[in-house]
């Protein structure tokens, strides 16, 4: 806790959470064994590792594409979460044995301002509840020590139920929600956008004799690379709103990942920062396309940059 | 032949403690009474389908012999814990994979502690197998179109065919997939639009008239006008296996609505 001063965002994190990033690396929790793999996406995370042992954030909140809610935008907030995440679809690389700090006092907050702005939201609070693994491994991959508390917020489905100007606008409400709740708590954090850029995928694995065969490791078409590399270089010159313009194209023709609404959740927490984003690097894991992107926030206070609100 | 019985039923939580005043219990209770005609009919094997198991490196089929635990919904959640339990016919499960790879499928057995299972099979598990019947999970790929889903269906079917235990095959779908976008009073629930309703009305009758090839047809329309749940594949499957046959009409003994969407418990005829 920072005391009683205004808590802030420090900045935010483009920060997927393709499992085989935690195969790759063979950590403790995680029961499937590899020979490596993914170094470009896994040396970007290595960044935002320092980064945060430098900060030492109060908290992470983590927006997941796949906590998917049906009604509303839930916010984890039981203390501590415990148990196995077995991925779904790989799970021959991920059988995580999670162990989460949650700050309920802040995730109680999110989801109150988040109603006071018309949403739909309730702190999930059943201690049974299992972690999905795009907030562990994004998680994981961002502070594999986990000993900063964290916030989880689910995906509502608006995204692929409304009109795509609906859904992110209600992203962008969260997203002023959670600076709410953030400015009001005292707290120091960062935040989490667990996301993929494109996700078109391979629907097999190359090798499955070997999954971290980077010999068979590409992105699954030049058309879904432009697109990564249009976004990337708009991020990193900081046009937001160049970005938003394209956002839907983006989202209909790259099947990107976005659409669940993490990246803007977390650009409208940051208040749309005109500031460059850094890359720390970009991967292909089974075919989509990942960054591990950085906003901090700390650098464009100090230079006078601005923010703008939509 | 050994496909004893089929059947179609919802898989939301909401039928596991219906909340008094809404429609979700003649929903349960109805598919107690699946349980209990399929248990009469000497059933020693239910295979389910759910299309909340959705898989994308092609089709899963678990294969861990036993299975139990506690489950919460990731929407759902305040709706409480779930417990569950699993006997898997493993044996099965691995002749099931090898039928579909066979057909040019691409399939894998799977046998993980902690995999989880879908809501939509631990729901119908819950109410439909009370007596500790074999089971089999069956997911649904994602990539597989509606014709996919019934070749695949079709060389199920003929493990099941081959093999000697009465079975029963049960999909677990959602009709309209429209859900309200907000908290709900249940004792309010309905169907979300007149629309859905009518669709969902218009299929449920096609089925009982045994007009599968019709509804086949229509299918791709009133999956894009009502969201029916994964593309309505759970008849796919249904007509692969061997349940759904033409002019084999269903019974329909229970429709309503669960959060707006439709949900049917259909028995059909084998």
């Amino acid at each position: 806790m920072s005391g009683a001063s205004e808590g802030r965002i420090l900045g935010g994190w483009l920060a997927p959470h393709p499992p085989h990033l935690v195969y790759a690396e063979n950590p403790p929790q995680n029961e499937p064994r590899s020979s490596g793999g993914w170094e470009m996406l896994r040396w970007a995370y290595d960044e935002c590792r320092a980064k945060l042992k430098a900060q030492r954030p109060d908290v992470i909140i983590v927006h997941s594409p796949h906590w998917q809610t049906t009604v509303g935008h839930d916010v984890l907030a039981v203390p501590k979460l415990q148990g196995l995440s077995v991925d779904p679809i790989f799970p021959h690389l991920f059988r995580y044995k999670f162990d989460l700090q949650v700050d309920v006092d802040l995730a109680e907050s999110i989801s109150e301002e988040a109603r006071a702005l018309g949403l739909t939201s309730k702190p999930m609070a059943n201690p049974a509840f299992r972690v999905d693994y795009g907030t562990i491994t994004s998680l994981h991959m961002m502070n594999p020590d986990w000993d900063i508390p964290m916030v989880g917020i689910s995906a509502n489905n608006s995204p692929y139920f409304h009109d795509p100007k609906t859904a992110q606008d209600e992203m962008i409400k969260l997203g002023e929600a959670t600076r709410i709740a953030i400015q009001k708590s005292g707290k120091r954090a960062v935040l989490a956008a667990s996301n993929s850029l494109s996700h078109l995928h391979f629907s097999a694995e190359p090798n499955p004799a070997l999954p971290e065969d980077m010999s068979r490791e590409h992105v699954f078409s030049h058309a879904q690379y432009e697109w990564d590399v249009r976004v990337i270089n708009l991020l990193r010159a900081g046009k937001i709103f160049e970005l938003m313009n394209i956002l839907p194209d983006f989202m209909e023709e790259a099947v990107a990942e976005v659409k669940a609404g993490s990246l803007m959740w977390m650009l409208s927490a940051m208040e749309f920062p005109q500031l460059p984003a850094k890359l720390h690097g970009y991967g292909n894991v089974i075919g989509t396309g990942n960054a591990v992107m950085e906003w901090d926030l700390t650098e464009m206070h100090s230079r006078g940059t601005g923010s703008t609100q939509l | 032949m050994t496909l004893t019985f089929a059947a179609l039923v919802p898989g939301l939580p909401h039928l596991l403690n219906p909340a008094p005043g809404s429609g979700h219990d003649a929903l349960a209770r109805a598919m107690a009474h699946i349980g209990d005609t399929l248990e009469a009919k000497g059933v020693k094997r239910i295979l389910y389908y759910s299309t909340q198991w959705l898989s994308v490196l092609g089709t899963m089929v678990q294969a861990q012999p036993t299975i139990s635990g506690v489950h919460v919904d990731a929407s759902w959640h305040q709706l409480g814990e779930i417990p569950f339990s699993f006997k898997v016919d493993s044996a099965f499960a691995e002749q099931m994979s090898a039928a579909a790879t066979a057909a040019g499928f691409r399939t894998q057995a799977i046998n993980y502690e902690g995999f989880p299972i879908d809501t939509g099979t631990i729901v119908a598990n819950r109410l439909i197998n009370r007596h500790g019947i074999a089971t089999g999970m069956i997911s649904s790929w994602l990539y597989a179109g509606y014709e996919d889903t019934v070749k695949f269906g079709q060389s199920l079917a003929d493990a099941i065919a081959a093999d000697t235990a009465p079975t029963a095959v049960i999909a677990v779908s959602s009709l309209s997939g429209n859900y309200f976008p907000t908290d709900i009073d249940p004792r309010e629930d309905h169907i979300s639009s007149p629309e859905d309703d009518e669709w969902n009305q218009r299929i449920i009758a096609l089925m009982s008239s045994g007009s599968f090839g019709a509804a086949d047809l229509l299918v791709p329309t009133y999956a894009k006008t009502c969201r029916a749940e994964v593309g309505f594949k759970a008849l796919a499957f249904l007509r692969g296996i061997g349940a759904a046959r033409e002019k084999q009409g269903a019974t329909c003994l229970q429709y309503g609505a669960i959060h707006g969407t439709g949900a049917a418990v259909i028995q059909f005829s084998c």
